[in-house]
């Protein structure tokens, strides 16, 4: 026998509370991890949004509290395009719809048609659409696919009917799911004429990308240039509250499993007191009992997190399903989301067991032994 | 002539702040192989000279010294005495309640580099021994008072201790059960040569030593020689 079957054995002998301190902690991994798979997620379709058609980065207007009500001038466009090293610079429409209660949040995107290859559209099936098309709409496949919709088809739109003229890939989930039009027939059904969303900008080979970023911020000081997942929040507040909500949950979360694993292994103690008594007395060291102690705590948390990490992928893949998600959410499981867990189930092990086992070990045998 | 496996030197211990008096100034000495009955009455010192003897008490005045040396003071060599230079059987056998008599018995020598095997085999060997190989897997609470002191002395030799220390073996067993722990104890002192020192109210547990030592308020009254019959 070692110290580790000792500690299985401890923890078979008391299965309902190893279940439930697992239970608690499997919760506390749950939550982190799916809150964490989401934002990430989120944060990664997002960035992939405004890297589309490999731009090197994107420009919005600042401060705005959701990507979408970011208005930009075309005017800004021009100057944009008109500065020294910019290659290309498009910019875009984008427009949220209500299709049906399935599909709550079905995005539509502006673009000219001759801006559609550098915006990295792709069109599988059928043509791209006509400049200035009031009727004409082209699908995304996975939106296609979604819709039952093929090319020759038509899609009704908030009492809009188009026409399918083609079937379009952009690499990226969120286009992928979306719908694409002329953008002057946008702008016209939004009745904003000279607004654009989002630019797109690419900057000439060898040329200092940031050098060109300052460049417009300066020039055009109401706008923000993003390249990076952390520079997603200049232009979208949404995003940091996720953030920060994530971060919440998990402290919360956190507190909670230490607080459940201290619970159980402080009650443990106290039950076994004779116990760690007898064990002194027959030779055991301080730090053989402190090593049972976090050993056993250590465990159920392990399992817990192994459990809770299981948990997590069901319910990001219900959380996926989700209308409001649609579209928007395709999650992402990295190797980081398992060392997370892990983290936090040793995070959970140490906050919640240090103390019980220091107490455990501190005990004189004979004090011990006589504890009732 | 050997020196005495244990001695004792003006061993006084006091308690709540020096208001009680456990032990007065006793000198001992056991030698080496012998089995010793320290009797008296309750609150004599009994129990507490054998925590002193296993290093789970300090004295409050007086020296120990037990196979020639000092008892040790510093945490690692205590917990080393008390593993490899005495084994300990208390009243309660006090065997966790979780594991087998095997397990029970095994759980002595965690951490000491022996091999799992090697414990196993030891501890079968062990339980063999007191005669419980037919009961290895079971509980204490499945085992009899006998069977669970028989078990804790397999425990308490584990790791083969040269000096066994019982504070009242037979305490909590009926006579069959008790005759049969301290005729163990008996072919210990004979088989292995063990220097026993064991703590009894019972005057049929001290005719079993050797020779018996009787105190009365922490020191010795009077010292007799048995011989076993």
């Amino acid at each position: 026998m070692n110290l580790i079957d000792l500690i299985r054995q401890n923890l078979l002998a008391r299965k309902a509370r190893s279940i439930l301190t697992g239970l608690a902690v499997a919760i506390g991994v749950l939550t982190i991890v799916t809150l964490g798979v989401l934002t990430s997620s989120l944060r990664n379709t997002a960035v992939s949004v405004l890297r589309t058609g490999r731009a090197d980065f994107s420009v919005a207007q600042e401060g705005v509290s959701d990507l979408l009500y970011s208005a930009v001038d075309t005017s800004n466009l021009d100057h944009v395009r008109s500065m020294d090293g910019v290659e290309s610079a498009i910019g875009v429409l984008v427009a949220a719809a209500k299709l049906d209660a399935d599909h709550p949040l079905f995005l539509k995107i502006g673009v000219p048609p001759e801006s559609l290859a550098e915006f990295g559209v792709n069109v599988v099936d059928g043509r791209a659409y006509s400049a200035h098309a009031t009727n004409e709409i082209m699908l995304g496949y996975r939106a296609a696919a979604d819709l039952g919709i093929h090319v020759g088809g038509s899609i009704t739109i908030e009492e809009r009917t188009y026409n399918v003229v083609g079937i379009f890939s952009t690499g990226q989930i969120f286009g992928d799911k979306a719908s694409m039009l002329p953008l002057t027939t946008l702008q016209a059904e939004e009745r904003t004429p000279s607004n654009l969303t989002l630019l797109f900008v690419r900057i000439k080979s060898g040329t200092d990308v940031d050098k060109v970023r300052k460049q417009i911020e300066a020039d055009l000081p109401q706008l923000a240039t993003v390249r990076t997942q952390s520079d997603f929040g200049r232009v979208d507040r949404n995003l940091i509250l996720i953030t920060a909500a994530n971060l919440g949950g998990s402290v919360l979360a956190l507190i909670i499993g230490a607080v459940g694993v201290m619970n159980t292994t402080l009650l443990s103690f106290f039950e076994r007191t004779r116990e760690f008594g007898v064990l002194r007395a027959i030779g055991w060291s301080r730090m053989r009992i402190v090593a049972l102690v976090i050993g056993e705590a250590a465990m159920v948390c392990l399992l817990g997190a192994i459990a809770g990490v299981l948990c997590a992928f069901g319910a990001v893949r219900l959380l996926a399903r989700l209308p409001d998600l649609l579209g928007i959410f395709d999650p992402t499981f990295t190797a980081g989301v398992f060392w997370k867990a892990l983290g936090f189930a040793l995070l959970m092990t140490l906050l919640g067991a240090v103390y019980p086992a220091a107490r455990a070990a501190r005990r004189e045998p004979l004090e011990a032994m006589r504890h009732e | 002539m050997s020196e005495p496996d244990i001695v004792v030197k003006v061993l006084v211990k006091d308690f709540d702040h020096g208001r009680i008096h456990a032990l007065t100034g006793l000198d001992m000495e056991v030698d080496q192989g012998e089995f010793v009955a320290v009797t008296g009455p309750s609150g004599c010192g009994k129990s507490t000279l054998i925590h002193l003897l296993a290093a789970l008490d300090e004295p409050t005045h007086g020296t120990i010294a037990v196979h020639g040396q000092p008892l040790p003071t510093r945490p690692r060599q205590l917990d080393h005495y008390r593993r490899h230079a005495v084994g300990l059987v208390f009243q309660l056998h006090n065997l966790l309640p979780n594991l087998s008599a095997l397990q029970n018995v095994e759980i002595a020598m965690i951490g000491t580099g022996m091999a799992r095997r090697a414990q196993r085999k030891r501890a079968l060997q062990l339980l063999d021994e007191v005669e419980l190989s037919g009961r290895t897997t079971s509980r204490p609470a499945q085992l009899s008072g006998g069977e669970r002191q028989r078990v804790a002395i397999a425990r308490a030799l584990a790791n083969n201790p040269p000096l066994l220390l019982a504070d009242e073996p037979t305490g909590a067993l009926d006579s069959e059960a008790s005759t049969g722990v301290l005729a163990f104890l008996q072919s210990l002192r004979i088989e292995r040569n063990m220097t026993i020192l064991m703590v009894t109210h019972d005057p049929r547990a001290a005719a079993a030593a050797d020779r018996t030592i009787r105190l009365r308020d922490g020191r010795i009254d009077t010292e007799a020689v048995e011989v076993p019959t």
